[in-house]
This record gives structure tokens, C-alpha cells and sequence, in this order.
């Protein structure tokens, strides 16, 4: 019984580990990422004052959660593409 | 009127009756045109657009405030996500700024001026006449964006839908029931 109770619990874990679709990442991380990425890019003055208080009338974009950080990593992500593809139409 | 583009001078800008523009240019000119914590404090008043030399002739807007011209007299909606020009402005309109996206992109200084035109967005003729200040901003990796701060609009006044309501209400309030003794 044990046996085949572990033997499950590895498959499933197998599994996930060679699956095609990668594992959601919680948003709390995305969002972090997201922020750290602006800041690598010295972006952190738009989305903070202008995504973030636009949206959410604070500039804090740090303690957003759910769907006000799904809707603000959205915009804020815009203002990083459109930094990351000017830098590498540049060089 | 016409379809009209002034270009000024940027001592224009010190002639102005408009704190929030003398004080964006001159924090913008202080801080080298790099991203400031200061440049964030003007943010409900600006536009701001894609500075990449490859889209200057209808540069994407990023971000539209809540008190800029076109949100308060022109009654646009920034909508919530990145605006091409081309699905809001008429291409009248649009020929008219790319001039001064151009220019403040190529020389990377303040560009002044003064737009006029007779249909300004495809929804419907909107007449705009109004100021504007370009300034470009950097976050110093080689990406540019442009800060777009308008003022000074000399826009036929017509009374927008909510002070239609206003009026309409204030109307129904002082509406005269006497016939013997009409306004």
C-alpha cells in the first residue's frame, strides 16, 4: 500500500517535471521579477509613478496582489519591451 | 481653421501662465533628461510615447494621464493599453506631430510648438488648437521615450456631456410654470 502510494506521488511529480507546460509561476514572484527587471533597466520611475499610481493611486507597485498585479504587470510590462527592444535594435 | 504647425522657441515656455510647464522643463533640463523620482511627479499631465527612431512617424503611447488636455478638453479615454495612433488620430493630425516627434528624438532637446487642426481623431471632427512641449527621456541603457505636456488650448468651447447633466438638471429646477409671468 505504501509502496504504490509513493509510486504515485513520483509519477505525479515525474510528470510534472517532463511536461511540455511549464508550472505557474505565483504572481507575487512574476511580479517581483517584473520589478526587478524595470529596476536593471532604471524603469522603476515609470512604473511606479505612472503605472502603478495611475492605476492604483499609490507608487508602490511592490504590494500588489492578484488581479491588480496581473493588470499592472500588463502595462508596466509594456514600458520594459519597448526599453528591451530599443536596446536591441541598437545593438 | 487650418491644419497649422508653429514651431516656438523654448523661451516661450517662460512667458507662459503655466507653472506645471516651466517647472517640467526646467526639472527635465536639470536632470539631463534622465528618469527622475522629480519627472515622476508630473505624471497625471503627460503623455508619454515610444522614442524608438523606427516608429517616430506615429510613435506608440505608453501611457496617457488623467489630466492631460486631450483626457480633460478633448475628452479622450486613455485606453488601458498601448495606443497606436493610428486607431484614435487622424493621419491630418498625425503627419502635424510627427514633426515634433522627429525633431525632439533627432536633437534630444525640448521641442515648443503650436498645433492646430481642423479633425483631429477618426472618431468625429475635433477641432484642437493647442500648445505643446517634447521632451525626451532616457533611462540612460539607450532606450528613449518622449514626454508629451500640452497646454494653452484656445479649443471652442463646447460643453461636455457631464455639464450637459449639470445644466440640464439645473435647467428642470429653475423651469418657469408661470405662464403669466415668463422669463
Amino acid at each position: 500500500m505504501r509502496d504504490d502510494e509513493d509510486r504515485e506521488r513520483i509519477l505525479a511529480i515525474a510528470e510534472e517535471i517532463y511536461s511540455d507546460v511549464p508550472a505557474e509561476c505565483p504572481p507575487e514572484i512574476q511580479l517581483a521579477e517584473l520589478l526587478e527587471n524595470c529596476a536593471e533597466y532604471n524603469l522603476s520611475v515609470f512604473v511606479s509613478y505612472f503605472v502603478c499610481d495611475g492605476l492604483f493611486g499609490h507608487s508602490q507597485p511592490s504590494v500588489l496582489t492578484g488581479d491588480d498585479a496581473a493588470l499592472f504587470m500588463k502595462r508596466a510590462d509594456f514600458f520594459l519591451q519597448t526599453a528591451i527592444k530599443q536596446r536591441e535594435s541598437f545593438s | 481653421m487650418t491644419d497649422n504647425l508653429e514651431r516656438l522657441d523654448l523661451t516661450y515656455i517662460e512667458t507662459v501662465d503655466d507653472p506645471i510647464a516651466k517647472h517640467l522643463v526646467s526639472s527635465c533640463i536639470r536632470n539631463n533628461f534622465q528618469l527622475s523620482e522629480e519627472f515622476g511627479t508630473f505624471a497625471e499631465n503627460l503623455v508619454i510615447l515610444d522614442g524608438s527612431p523606427i516608429t517616430l512617424a506615429s510613435p506608440k503611447i505608453l501611457f496617457g494621464g488623467r489630466n492631460t488636455l486631450a483626457s480633460t478638453e478633448f475628452e479622450i479615454n486613455w485606453p488601458k493599453e498601448v495606443v497606436t495612433p493610428s486607431t484614435l488620430f487622424s493621419s491630418n493630425y498625425r503627419e502635424l506631430a510627427a514633426h515634433g516627434y522627429r525633431d525632439c528624438m533627432t536633437s534630444k532637446e525640448v521641442v515648443v510648438e503650436h498645433i492646430e487642426c481642423e479633425n483631429s481623431t477618426l472618431a468625429g471632427q475635433l477641432p484642437v488648437n493647442y500648445k505643446r512641449v517634447l521632451i525626451p527621456q532616457t533611462n540612460g541603457l539607450g532606450a528613449w521615450f518622449i514626454a508629451c505636456y500640452a497646454f494653452g488650448s484656445s479649443r471652442a468651447r463646447y460643453p461636455m456631456a457631464s455639464e450637459l447633466s449639470v445644466r440640464f438638471q439645473s435647467a428642470r429646477i429653475l423651469e418657469n410654470t408661470n405662464l403669466h409671468t415668463p422669463y
